[in-house]
């Protein structure tokens, strides 16, 4: 199963591509808890994507793919016309530094990384894609039985 | 007196709107010495400005305490975590108690997976944080 989505680089769309995805994963029966991990992934490569990368410019595009195949969900994000992003340069938040430096961001990469099984970002034609891979075996019992 | 209240009409209108556009709603509460914000909805990227700025008026007044009502939390993204942490020093230094009440499973499940309930006192029903808020 595949399922895709495009929106506009503005804060505003996060809701919209949240409740896409509640659908998506509702249909693919997907415990509660880790559809709202998945959520989470998704919502704060976007935050990101769109602070950082797109500067809040809604002209931008945005596009996500979900594939959902021998029990692994995997994103992929396209982040157009962007500088080359160095995942590998990227350190996992020190909780008592960003209480002391009063940080309010600093978190977002790390929780992907502890919620998701693989996560790599790949550069071709000035855009960096994220692909995002967690395995849930319980899908493949699921399918097996619907 | 006609014109103020056609403004404070416009004023409610626009937090209306603005509470319908983002998908998340705050309001405070004084119990005593105590101050409750009660949020409802998703606290995300886009609507974490809101509770950022309660926190600010929170701390920026004589409290005893500071308690963040959760039970209507329907989501939270590390931006909305990131706003209580970047409140945590000050919180500290003017010997505010802070805490976290009624967090449902997924928004728990969020903040675990960082380590935060090793930062941030969280209780699972208001009766039990104010007791902690008051026995102090």
């Amino acid at each position: 199963m595949k399922y895709d989505l495009s929106i506009k680089a503005d804060k505003k769309n996060l809701k919209k591509v949240r409740n896409f995805l509640g659908e998506v994963f509702v249909k693919l029966q997907v415990s509660a808890i880790e559809a709202n991990q998945l959520i989470l992934v998704v919502d704060e490569i976007l935050a990101n994507l769109i602070i950082h990368s797109s500067k809040n410019d809604p002209q931008k595009n945005i596009d996500l793919t979900l594939t959902e195949k021998g029990g692994e969900i995997t994103f992929e994000i396209y982040d157009y016309n962007s500088p080359y992003f160095d995942l590998t340069q990227h350190q996992d938040a020190n909780l008592q530094e960003l209480v002391k430096q009063k940080r309010k961001g600093g978190m977002g990469l790390t929780l992907v990384k502890n919620i998701m099984d693989e996560v790599e970002v790949s550069y071709e034609d000035n855009t960096n894609i994220w692909r995002l891979q967690k395995r849930l075996p319980y899908l493949l019992v699921k399918n097996k039985n619907a | 007196m006609k014109k103020i209240s056609f403004l404070q009409k416009i004023i409610t209108l626009c937090k209306f709107l603005r509470n319908l556009y983002q998908k998340m709603n705050l309001s405070t509460e004084q119990q005593q010495e105590i101050h409750i914000i009660h949020i409802e909805g998703d606290l995300d990227a886009s609507s974490s400005i809101i509770l950022d700025t309660a926190m600010y008026e929170a701390i920026s007044k004589p409290e005893k305490a500071i308690l963040v009502d959760c039970e209507k939390l329907n989501y939270i993204s590390s931006a909305g975590l990131g706003v209580f942490m970047s409140h945590l020093s000050d919180l500290e230094e003017k010997n505010i108690f802070f805490a976290l009440y009624g967090m449902n499973e997924k928004v728990k499940n969020v903040f675990e997976i960082l380590g935060l309930e090793q930062l941030i006192k969280h209780f699972p029903s208001k009766q039990i944080a104010l007791q902690e808020a008051l026995g102090r």
